[in-house]
C-alpha cells in the first residue's frame, strides 16, 4: 500500500508553497520526528510514505517489491521502526518500489531507515519511455537509533511532476538488512535554471544551470549524486586532501599532478552547492592523472546509455584524407576500428573521426574530466589510447554533433567533412536490442574462434592464427585479463596451456594484447618464463611516508640496490626460454598489462608492436566507497628499475611503432598485426 | 511470517537495547529524544531532562564522515566510513581478505556510521603511511560483545610489513600498543601508545584474542606533534611503549606471521574481477551499451 498524505499535499499546493519557495534554505527542510516515547513519526508535510506494513509494499516479511528481492522474507517477527513491520532486503537482491509524486515541479527530501548492514538506496526518475534519466543517492544523515536503524537521505532532489515521471525507490545490500520508513516531503520550488533545459552538448557553457551537467543532449540534475555539503565543511575537506596527499603513491604524478589536484581542492572550500563541492574531489583524485587512480559513482551503473552507438574508435594514421582534413599539430587522428551490426551511424571501418563540437575528438574528450566521474585514466602524458577506446559512450553522452569523413573502400576516396547531429539521435526505447560491438583496439580478429562481437570477457583465445597453416605454426594468444592468484584460476591455466603447445608445435606467436585489463604479476610470469632469459626486472615499494616526494635517481638506485640485498626485488624469466620470435601487441593497457611488456621489453627474440608507449601504471591501488554514491581508487605505491628510475608514469616504448592506417582499414587490413605477423615470418628459422 | 506477534519485539528489543546501550562513545549521546534534521551536523543535540516513561529508542546524532577532526590520520580510513562492499582492496585487511568483511552500521559503532567487527580470535590491519622525522601517536578504540572480557584481550601491535629488512631502511620495529585498565561507560577500550619515529609504511595491526566479538572504530595513527595530553581517568599513559620488554603470545606472533604473509601477497599489482556485490548490482543496472 501506497499511503499519499493528501492533507499534506493539499497543503503544499495550495497553501505553504509560497512560503516554502520565499524562506528555504537548507535548515528549513522537514524530516521525521520521535516522539518521547520513541515512537517514530513521518512528517506531516510527506506526500508519499511507505511503511511497509502491507505484504503489498514489501512488508510482513519482506513479500513484494516491484524487484527482485520481493522473495525475501525469512523473519518470523520484523524489526520495524514504524509500525510493525519492515521490508527485508535479502544479500545481492534488489528491490524497487513505485512512488507517486504530485504533478507539479519541486524539490523534495527523501528518506528512509535502514538497519542491520550499509544498503544502497536511490530515488530513479523516468521521464517518458527510455531508460532512468536522474538518480538520487540517499545518504546517511548521521542520526540513528539505539535500536539500529540508520537514516539516509537526501534533499532538494528536483522531480518536474507535470512531465508525469515514473520515480521508485531502489534498494540494494550485498548483506541481508531492513528497510523502513521511506518517506517523501517537499523541500523547495523548481526554480527555472534546475528544469531540464535542452542543451548543445557538454561544451554548451550557458544551457544549464547549478548542479547540473548537459547529457544526452538535455541538462540533467546530478546534485543528487553527491551527500549535503558537510556541516563541518572545512574539516571534512581538509580530511579528503590528506588522503590524497598522504596516500597517493606515484612520484612522478605527484610532481606533476598533485598542484592540479589541490586546486580542485580549494574548490571544494569555495563551493557554493553540494554537487561542486563534492565534485571537486573527485575531480582532485582525477587530476592525479594515473591509470589506477579513478573515481564513480552511482550513475555509472544506473543511468544507461540512452543512445549507444555501435562504433569503436581507435588513433592511428588518416592517411587517405589529410588533403580534406589535415593531421593536429597535437594529437593523432582517430579512425573508426570497427562497428556493430546497427546503431552504427553509418560509419564503418576506415572511416574518420574528425571533430566533436568543433574540437578534436582526443582534446574535447580530455575536457570532460571536469564532471565525467568515469574517466578512463592514464599515467603518462603522451598518450591517449583509453580516450580513444571510450569515445563511443563519450559522444551520445556530451556531444551535441560529431563531423566525419566516409571513405570509400571500393575507390579509397574520401568524401568531404560531414556532420552527423548527435542530439537528434532516437533514444533507446524498452526492449529495443543493439547489434553492438566490443571495442578492443583489434580492427580485425585472427583466430578461428574468435568472439566475431569481440566480447573478450575473461577468456583466453588461442591457436593458429587465421594467416598460417599447421606446418608454418604460427600461434596467436588473443585476451584482456591477467588476473590469477594462484596461476591455475582465472587465466592461469589457460596462460600455462597455451605456452606448452608453444614449446611442443609453434613457429611463431603473436600475442594480441591491445586491450589490457590488468590483473597479477603471475600471469605475465607464465609468459615471460616462456620468452624471456631470466633477470632482475623491478622493486615495488608501497608509499612509506606521507611527505615522501620523487627520489633522485641516485636515492632511486640506492633503494633498488637494498631491495636486491633483501630479496624483494622480481626477476622476469626463466633459464630455458623459447627462441622462436614472440610479437607483442599492445595499445590500451594498465597495471599487470604495463609490468607484461615491460618484462618482455629488450628479451633477444621478443619486440613490442604498439602505436605508442604503454599506459604506463606500475602501481597497485586502493578502492574507497562513501555509500556507493561517490567511490575513489588511489594508486599506493611506485616502482624502480634496476638503473634507480621511478616507472609509474613512464610506459614502455614499443620496438616498433605502428599506427594503424586508413587505408589499411577501410579495406580490411590490421596494420599493427600485419607488421607483427611480418617480424615472425621473417625471424622464423 | 508472524505478523501478528512482531509489534511487540521491536519494543522489547529497543528496551533491552536502550538498557545495554546507553549512550554511544566520546560525546556525542544517545538522547531520549531526537531532533529533526536534514543536514548532517557534529554537535550532539543538548539533553533532554529524563523522561518518566522510557523510551522504546533513543536517537543519536553522529558525523556521517566520521571522525574527520583528525584531519592528520595517516591511516587510509580509520573509521570505516569509506569502506564499500564494492571494494577488492581497501584500507583494512580483514581475515585473510584485502578488504574489511564484516561492517557494522549503526549507533553501535564509536564514531561515524560504520565499524568493524571482529569474531574471536580474528584480526585486522590497518594501512597507513608513517611521517618522516615524527614520533607517531596511535589509538584504536575496541568494544567486546562480552562485556566481562578484559579490555587487554585486545592485541594491538603497530608493524612493518617485513621482518626481513626495507628496501628504503631498515625494518620499523614491532610496537606494542596497550589497552586501557577498564573499558568507559559506553564498554569501549582505548588501545593506544607512542611509536618512535618510523620510515615505512605503518600497519595497524589488531587481533581479538578473545572468544567474545569485538567492535573495532576509530583508529587513529598521526604525528605526535607536541607533548601527550592528559589522559582520561582509567586510560592508559600514552608513553613510548616498551618495545624491548615486549614479548607476543604464540596467538599474536601467528597473527603477526599471518597478516605479513597477507601484506606482502598483495603489495603488488592486484587487479581483480568485480566483487559479488559489485557484480549482481550490475546484473539489476545493466550498463547497456558504453
Amino acid at each position: 500500500m501506497r499511503k499519499l498524505n493528501r492533507l499534506a499535499l493539499a497543503s503544499i499546493l495550495f497553501g505553504s508553497a509560497t512560503l516554502l519557495s520565499a524562506t528555504f534554505s537548507p535548515s528549513s527542510a522537514r524530516a521525521s520526528t520521535f516522539a518521547p516515547d520513541g515512537t517514530f513519526q513521518f512528517d506531516p508535510a510527506a506526500v508519499f510514505t511507505l511503511d511497509f506494513e502491507s505484504q503489498a509494499e514489501g512488508g510482513a516479511g519482506g513479500q513484494g517489491g516491484a524487484g527482485a528481492g520481493g522473495a525475501g522474507g525469512g523473519a518470523e517477527v520484523d524489526p520495524a521502526l514504524e509500525g510493525s513491520h519492515s521490508y527485508a532486503l535479502t544479500a545481492f537482491m534488489g528491490a524497487d518500489f513505485p512512488l507517486t509524486v504530485p504533478s507539479e515541479a519541486r524539490t523534495y527530501r527523501a528518506s528512509a531507515w535502514i538497519r542491520d548492514a550499509e544498503s544502497t538506496l536511490d530515488l530513479e526518475i523516468t521521464y517518458g519511455q527510455g531508460s532512468v534519466d536522474e538518480v538520487t543517492t540517499l545518504y546517511p544523515t548521521g542520526r540513528m537509533t539505539s535500536d539500529g536503524w540508520v537514516e539516509v537521505a537526501n534533499d532538494h532532489i528536483r522531480i518536474d511532476g507535470s512531465r508525469n515521471p515514473k520515480v521508485s525507490l531502489g534498494a540494494f545490500s550485498s548483506t541481508a538488512a531492513r528497510v523502513d520508513a521511506f518517506e517523501l516531503v517537499p523541500d523547495g520550488v523548481m526554480e527555472l535554471a534546475m528544469f531540464n533545459h535542452p542543451c548543445g552538448g557538454a561544451t554548451d557553457g550557458s544551457s544549464c544551470g547549478p548542479e547540473q551537467v548537459c547529457v544526452f543532449s538535455e541538462c540533467r540534475n546530478v546534485g543528487g549524486w553527491v551527500p549535503p555539503i558537510p556541516a563541518d565543511r572545512d574539516q571534512v575537506t581538509r580530511y579528503l586532501e590528506n588522503r590524497i596527499r598522504f596516500q597517493f603513491g606515484p612520484y612522478l604524478e605527484r610532481s606533476l599532478d598533485l598542484p592540479s589536484s589541490m586546486a580542485a581542492i580549494d574548490q571544494m572550500r569555495q563551493a557554493t552547492d553540494k554537487w561542486s563541492y563534492w565534485n571537486g574531489f573527485t575531480l582532485a583524485v582525477r587530476r592525479l592523472h594515473d591509470g589506477h587512480t579513478s573515481t564513480s559513482g552511482l550513475g555509472d551503473f544506473v543511468l544507461r546509455n540512452k543512445k549507444p552507438i555501435a562504433v569503436c574508435f581507435l588513433e592511428g594514421d588518416a592517411d587517405l584524407s589529410h588533403g580534406i582534413s589535415p593531421a593536429d599539430p597535437e594529437y593523432r587522428d582517430v579512425l573508426v576500428s570497427h562497428v556493430g551490426g546497427d546503431h552504427t551511424l553509418g560509419l564503418h571501418a576506415g572511416d574518420r573521426l574528425v571533430a566533436i563540437d568543433g574540437k578534436h575528438p582526443i582534446a574535447w574528450a580530455r575536457a570532460l574530466i571536469e564532471f565525467h566521474w568515469g574517466m578512463e585514466p592514464t599515467s603518462n602524458h603522451r598518450t591517449f589510447a583509453e580516450i580513444a577506446e571510450s569515445l563511443r559512450g563519450l559522444i551520445p553522452r556530451y556531444a551535441k554533433e560529431i563531423t566525419v569523413i566516409r571513405c570509400d573502400p571500393a575507390t579509397s576516396v574520401c568524401a568531404a567533412p560531414e556532420t552527423i547531429d548527435i542530439a537528434a539521435l532516437p533514444v533507446l526505447m524498452p526492449g529495443e536490442m543493439v547489434n553492438g560491438v566490443s571495442c578492443d583496439n583489434r580492427p580485425l580478429r585472427h583466430l578461428p574462434n574468435s568472439p566475431p562481437a569481440h566480447d573478450m570477457g575473461s577468456t583466453v583465445y588461442s591457436g593458429i592464427v587465421v594467416e598460417s597453416n599447421a606446418t608454418e605454426s604460427i600461434y596467436g594468444l588473443e585476451w584482456e585479463s591477467l588476473y590469477t592468484t594462484d596461476g591455475t584460476d582465472g587465466v592461469g591455466a589457460a596462460l600455462t596451456s597455451a605456452v606448452a603447445t608453444w614449446r611442443a608445435s609453434a613457429g611463431g606467436v603473436i600475442l594480441d594484447h591491445r586491450s589490457g585489463n590488468g590483473g597479477t604479476i603471475l600471469a605475465p610470469m607464465t609468459l615471460w618464463n616462456f620468452a624471456v632469459p631470466q633477470r632482475v626486472s623491478d622493486a615495488y615499494i608501497d608509499r612509506p611516508l606521507a611527505e615522501a616526494e620523487m627520489p633522485t635517481v641516485a636515492q632511486g638506485l640506492a633503494i633498488f640496490q637494498q631491495a636486491l640485498t633483501v630479496g624483494l626485488v622480481e626477476s622476469a624469466g626463466s633459464n630455458n626460454p623459447s627462441t622462436i620470435p614472440v610479437a607483442l601487441l599492445t595499445t590500451r593497457d594498465v597495471s599487470a598489462s604495463d609490468w607484461l611488456p615491460f618484462g618482455m621489453k629488450g628479451a633477444p627474440h621478443v619486440k613490442i608492436f604498439a602505436p605508442y608507449e604503454t599506459n604506463g601504471g606500475f602501481s597497485t591501488r586502493y578502492s574507497l566507497g562513501y555509500w556507493l554514491g561517490m567511490s575513489y581508487v588511489l594508486a599506493v605505491g611506485d616502482t624502480f628499475a634496476p638503473d634507480g628510475r621511478t616507472l609509474n608514469g613512464t610506459g614502455v616504448a614499443p620496438d616498433i611503432v605502428v599506427l594503424p592506417k586508413q587505408s589499411d582499414l577501410l579495406v580490411g587490413k590490421d596494420t599493427v598485426y600485419e607488421a607483427a605477423l611480418a617480424w615472425v615470418r621473417q625471424e622464423m628459422p | 511470517m508472524g505478523a501478528t506477534s512482531s509489534s511487540f519485539l521491536p519494543l522489547l528489543t529497543a528496551l533491552a537495547l536502550a538498557t545495554a546501550l546507553p549512550a554511544c562513545a566520546g560525546d556525542e549521546a544517545l538522547l531520549p529524544v531526537p531532533s529533526a534534521t536534514s543536514q548532517p551536523t557534529v554537535a550532539p543535540t543538548p539533553s533532554v531532562p529524563p523522561d518518566p516513561v522510557v523510551p522504546k529508542r533513543t536517537v543519536v546524532q553522529r558525523n556521517p564522515f566520521g571522525n574527520v577532526a583528525e584531519t592528520e590520520n595517516l591511516l587510509f580510513d580509520g573509521d570505516f566510513e569509506w569502506s564499500s562492499p564494492f571494494s577488492d582492496e581497501y584500507g583494512w585487511f580483514q581475515g585473510g581478505e584485502a578488504t574489511v568483511t564484516d561492517v557494522v552500521v549503526g549507533a553501535a559503532c564509536r564514531s561515524g556510521v560504520k565499524c568493524a567487527r571482529l569474531k574471536g580470535h580474528q584480526g585486522i590491519v590497518g594501512i597507513g603511511v608513517a611521517a618522516r622525522d615524527s614520533e607517531l601517536e596511535a589509538s584504536v578504540w575496541v568494544r567486546f560483545d562480552d562485556p566481562t572480557t578484559p579490555c587487554a584481550s585486545a592485541k594491538v601491535t603497530l608493524i612493518d610489513r617485513s621482518l626481513a629488512g626495507n628496501p628504503l631502511t631498515n625494518t620499523d620495529p614491532d610496537v606494542h600498543l596497550v589497552a586501557s585498565d577498564m573499558p568507559d561507560q559506553n564498554g569501549w577500550c582505548r588501545i593506544s601508545g607512542i611509536s618512535p619515529k618510523r620510515d615505512n609504511r605503518t600497519f595497524l595491526n589488531v587481533l581479538n584474542s578473545s572468544a567474545s566479538k569485538m567492535l573495532v572504530d576509530d583508529a587513529v595513527v598521526k604525528k605526535l606533534t607536541g607533548p601527550a595530553g592528559p589522559v582520561p581517568p582509567g586510560l592508559p599513559s600514552p608513553v613510548p611503549a616498551p618495545i624491548s620488554s615486549w614479548i607476543p603470545s604464540a596467538e599474536e606472533a601467528q597473527n603477526l606471521t599471518e597478516t605479513r604473509a597477507l601484506l606482502t601477497e598483495y603489495a603488488r599489482p592486484h587487479d581483480g574481477p568485480p566483487t559479488r556485490a559489485q557484480k549482481a548490482f550490475e546484473a539489476l543496472h545493466p550498463r547497456g551499451e558504453p
